[in-house]
C-alpha cells in the first residue's frame, strides 16, 4: 500500500475502532516513513538523528523531539513558500513561544483528523455551537494562538456559533439566553478552555437556571489553573450536572506542537488516543518506557505532521497509561490520564533569575 | 510617617529605619580591623556550628565553620598586615550594606563575616526565601551574640528582610559607605536604581561562568584510583549547585593532541557518572528536561558536535569549533567540551564574565601564559579541580579585606 492509502485506512476505520496489533503495525510503518521524509528534507533533524540516535524496537525506539525545542527554533521540512499557516503556543510561563509551521496538506489532515474524532462524540450533524470565550480571541488570521486555533478548528462541527463571553470575560447572559431559547430542544455543542468554562460559565450561572441535557461540552487546555484552585476533574463534572444538568462532558488533551494529537475523555474519565496517533509514558530521568499503571513523562505520536518533524514528541507533562487497548468504555486505543506539567525546578546558583535553555548558537 | 523595617537579627522585631541606621553609623558599632573580640566571636560561631550541626547533612556549613576558625582568620590577618605599609593605619570602611543572593545559602555569612572582621558595621538584606541552612546560620549567630562576652557586638549588625521596596534600599544606600551586591546582573541593575551615598562604593558580583582545563595525557595515564579522585573533586565543583553556580564548570577544555581523546572522554565521564551515583545526586526531572532540550538543540546545529550521554545526570558534548561561553546554560550536568593543543589557545574564548578555571595536569607556566594572554579581560581565579567552590577573600577580582577597610596615612611622631 502507498503512503496515502495506508494513511487513508486509519481514517476509513471507525474512530477508536482499531485493535492494538493492527494499529501499531500501521503506525510504525507510517511513522518510519515520516522519519525518513523529515530526515531527507530537514537538515537540522537529519543532524539530530545522526548525533543522538535512539535504540529499541517499536514505537519506543523511534527518534523523538523534546517539546521545548519548538520554543528554541522553527522546524520546517517544506520550502518556506509552501508554509500555509503558523501556529503559536500560548507561551505561559517562560515567555518563550512554540512555533509550528503547516503546509496545506498538514493543515487539511489536521482538519480531517479533528472531524473524525469529533463526529464520533457529537454525531454526524452539525449542532448549534456555544463558544465559552470572547470574539476577540481570533485576531490575526496569519498567526493563530492555540486558543484561537482550537476554536476555529471546532467551529467546523457547529453552526450559528455564539461567543458567550464579553470582552472582559464576563458571561453575556442576555445573549446566551436568547440563543438558548432560539435553539430550545436541540442538542447543543459547547466548547471552551477548561478554566474559562469553569470560572465564567459553570460557576457564573445560577444553579438549574439552564437545562443542557443531551448537549455535549468539550473543554480542554487549562487544567493547570484549576489545579491551583483544587478543582478535580470529578468535581468539575459534578458541578456541570448539578448546575446545568450537563452530563455529556468531555475534556481533551492536546498541544499545538503536534498536529493530530487530540485526546478526548471517554465516559469512564480516560483520555483516548485516536486511530492516527498513540501515547506512551517514559521515566522522567532515563526517558525509557515505563509499564502501564506507572506515572511517567508523556510521549505523543501522530502520523499527520508532514510540514515539520513533529510526529514523535516528548512532552513535559506527567501522565499514566492504564491500557494500550481495553478501556471499559469499549473504545480501542491507549487510555490514559494526564496529571499535569512537570513541576518547575527550584534553581540554585548565584543569579536570582530563571535559566533559559540555549547554550550555543 | 516613620519608616519601619523587619529586623531578623540580632532580635526579630520591627524597628524604625532611621534610628537603626544612625545607631549603625555610630562609633560604637565599629571596631579596629581584626579586633580580638570580633575574631573570638567568629571562632565561637565556628565552634557552635561544629557542635550543633550534622556535618554530613550540611557539609557547606562545616566548610564555613572551617573558614571562621581563629587559626584560619589569623592567617588572613597576617597576610593583610604583611601587605600594609608602615605608615598606613587600617581602619574600617564604615557601614556596609550587603544584598545577598537567594539561591546560594551560605554567601550571606561569608560576605558579612569578612566585613565584620574589617571592623565595619553591617546591615544585611536577607532573601525572603529562607532555607534550612540560612535559618541554622542565623540561629547560630544569634545564640553566640547572646553570650555575655559578645553582647556588645549586637549593635554592630542588623539582618533585615523586605521585598523590592525601592524606598528602603535607597534610604540604606544613602546611609552606607559600601554596598556588597550579590545575586547577578539583574540584582545589580535593580539595586543601582537606588543612588549610593556620594563617597560610597559598590562591590558587585555579577553573572559569572566558569570552566575546567583537563590534560588529556594526565587523565589517560591516571590510575583508576586517581581518576576516581579526580571525578570526586570534579563532582564537588560541578554538581553542588546543579552546575548553576558562578564557579561551577560549564565547559571542559581538553588540553593535548586529539589522539585517543574519545577514549579519554569516555573514561572521565563514566568515572564522574559513578561518583554521581555514589553520592546519590538527585537531578530534578524538569532541570533534566531543560538540559536535554539544550543538548538536542545543540545537536541540530551546523557546527560539528559529538554528544556523549554517560547517565541521565552526566551529559557532555564535544564541539569541533571554539566559541565563547554563552550566558545561558541550563545546568543539571551538561558539559560543553572543546579541545586545544595548549592552554594558551583558550585565550580567544575568555570573556570578562569568566570567573574560575579549574585545572588538572596543567603545567603552571602554561596556565600563566593563558592568564597573561587574557590580560585582565576575564578570569578571577585559576585553581585545582576540587577548589572551584571554596570561598576565598580574593573573589571575583576583589581583595575583599582591602576593599572593606581604609588605610589612613599616619606620619605623626
Amino acid at each position: 500500500m502507498s503512503w496515502s492509502q495506508t494513511l487513508e485506512s486509519l481514517f476509513a476505520a471507525p474512530a477508536f475502532g482499531l485493535p492494538r496489533a493492527q494499529k501499531e503495525q500501521t503506525l510504525l510503518a507510517l511513522l518510519g516513513e515520516l522519519t525518513e521524509f523529515h530526515r531527507t528534507h530537514n537538515p537540522d533533524y537529519a543532524r539530530l538523528l545522526e548525533r543522538l540516535p535512539t535504540s529499541g524496537d517499536g514505537l519506543s525506539g523511534l527518534p523523538f523531539i523534546p517539546v521545548g525545542l519548538f520554543k528554541e527554533r522553527v522546524l520546517r521540512s517544506v520550502p518556506e513558500s509552501e508554509v500555509f499557516k503558523t501556529l503559536l503556543s500560548s507561551g505561559t510561563t517562560s515567555g518563550h513561544t512554540s512555533r509550528v509551521v503547516l503546509d496545506r496538506e498538514t493543515a487539511q489532515l489536521q482538519t480531517k483528523a479533528l472531524a473524525s474524532i469529533m463526529t464520533h462524540f457529537l454525531g454526524p450533524k452539525r449542532r448549534p455551537m456555544l463558544i465559552i470565550d470572547t470574539p476577540d480571541v481570533i485576531k490575526n488570521r496569519l498567526e493563530f494562538s492555540a486558543r484561537g486555533a482550537g476554536i476555529l478548528g471546532m467551529m467546523n462541527f457547529g453552526f450559528d456559533a455564539l461567543y458567550a463571553l464579553n470582552t472582559d470575560l464576563t458571561l453575556n447572559v442576555p445573549a446566551v439566553e436568547a440563543w438558548l431559547e432560539k435553539h430550545r430542544g436541540t442538542p447543543l455543542f459547547i466548547f471552551g478552555f477548561t478554566s474559562l468554562v469553569w470560572q465564567h460559565f459553570v460557576q457564573s450561572v445560577g444553579p438549574k437556571k439552564w437545562n443542557l441535557e443531551k448537549s455535549v461540552l468539550v473543554h480542554g487546555g487549562g487544567w493547570k489553573k484549576l489545579e491551583a484552585q483544587a478543582v478535580s476533574p470529578a468535581a468539575f463534572r459534578a458541578a456541570c450536572v448539578e448546575r446545568l444538568n450537563l452530563t455529556l462532558v468531555h475534556s481533551y488533551y492536546g498541544m499545538v506542537e503536534q498536529v493530530g494529537s487530540v485526546y478526548v475523555e471517554c465516559e469512564r474519565g480516560n483520555l483516548h488516543a485516536p486511530n492516527f496517533g498513540d501515547v506512551e509514558m517514559v521515566d522522567p530521568l532515563t526517558w525509557k518506557p515505563v509499564p502501564d499503571g506507572t506515572q511517567g513523562l508523556v510521549k505523543v505520536f501522530s502520523v499527520l505532521p508532514r510540514s515539520y518533524p513533529g510526529h514523535v514528541i516528548l512532552t513535559e507533562d506527567l501522565g499514566t497509561r492504564f491500557t494500550a487497548d481495553g478501556c471499559e468504555c469499549g473504545r480501542h486505543g491507549s487510555a490514559f490520564h494526564i496529571h499535569g506539567r512537570l513541576p518547575k525546578a527550584q534553581l540554585r546558583g548565584c543569579s536570582d533569575t530563571t535559566t533559559p535553555v540555549r547554550v550555543a548558537s | 510617617m516613620t519608616v519601619t523595617i523587619a529586623q531578623v537579627l540580632p532580635v526579630e522585631t520591627r524597628v524604625e529605619l532611621e534610628p537603626l541606621l544612625a545607631q549603625l553609623n555610630s562609633a560604637a558599632a565599629r571596631a579596629q580591623p581584626f579586633a580580638d573580640q570580633r575574631v573570638k566571636f567568629l571562632n565561637a560561631v565556628s565552634q557552635h556550628i561544629f557542635k550543633h550541626v550534622d556535618g554530613r547533612a550540611f557539609p557547606e556549613l562545616f566548610a564555613l565553620a572551617f573558614f571562621l576558625r581563629e587559626s584560619a582568620v589569623r592567617q588572613w590577618e597576617s597576610a593583610y598586615r604583611r601587605m600594609t605599609p608602615e605608615n598606613a593605619v587600617p581602619q574600617p570602611r564604615g557601614l556596609v550594606f550587603h544584598i545577598t543572593p537567594a539561591n546560594v545559602d551560605t554567601i550571606f555569612v561569608y560576605s558579612w563575616a569578612v566585613s565584620f572582621l574589617c571592623g565595619n558595621a553591617n546591615i544585611l538584606r536577607l532573601s525572603s526565601r529562607q532555607t534550612t541552612v540560612m535559618s541554622t546560620l542565623c540561629s547560630a549567630l544569634k545564640a553566640v551574640l547572646e553570650e555575655p562576652e559578645f553582647v556588645s557586638l549586637q549593635r554592630s549588625t542588623a539582618f533585615v528582610s523586605y521585598g523590592h521596596e525601592l524606598a528602603l534600599t535607597s534610604a540604606i544606600s544613602q546611609a552606607c559607605d559600601a554596598r556588597m551586591i550579590w545575586g547577578g546582573d539583574n540584582t545589580i541593575r535593580s539595586i543601582r536604581e537606588s543612588p549610593l551615598s556620594l563617597h560610597g562604593k559598590d562591590i558587585v558580583f555579577g553573572d559569572k561562568y566558569s570552566l575546567s582545563l583537563l590534560s588529556i595525557d594526565a587523565v589517560r595515564s591516571a590510575s583508576d584510583e586517581a581518576c576516581a579522585q579526580l571525578a570526586t573533586q570534579f563532582f564537588n565543583d560541578a554538581y553542588w549547585f546543579d552546575q548553576l553556580g558562578c564557579s561551577s564548570p560549564r565547559a571542559v577544555m581538553w588540553v593535548g593532541t586529539s589522539d585517543g581523546l574519545q577514549a579519554v572522554r569516555q573514561r572521565f565521564w563514566s568515572h564522574v557518572g559513578a561518583i554521581v551515583a555514589q553520592k546519590k545526586y538527585q537531578l530534578d526531572p524538569a532541570l533534566h528536561f531543560s538540559k536535554m532540550t539544550a543538548m538536542y538543540s545543540a545537536a541540530m546545529n551546523e557546527t560539528p558536535v559529538h554528544p556523549l550521554r554517560a547517565t541521565p545526570q552526566v551529559s557532555a558534548m564535544l564541539f569541533d569549533q571554539l566559541q565563547p561561553l554563552a550566558g545561558e546554560h541550563p545546568g543539571g550536568g551538561f558539559f560543553l567540551e572543546y579541545r586545544v593543543d595548549e592552554p594558551q589557545q583558550v585565550t580567544p574564548m575568555i570573556q570578562q564574565k569568566n570567573q574560575t578555571i579549574t585545572t588538572f595536569g596543567i603545567e603552571p607556566n602554561a596556565a600563566r601564559a593563558l592568564l597573561v594572554g587574557v590580560a585582565g579581560r576575564g578570569i578571577d581565579r585559576i585553581v585545582p579541580v576540587g577548589q572551584a567552590l571554596t570561598f576565598q577573600p580574593l573573589w571575583d577580582g576583589y581583595s575583599l579585606f582591602h576593599e572593606l577597610t581604609r588605610w589612613v596615612d599616619f606620619r605623626v611622631g
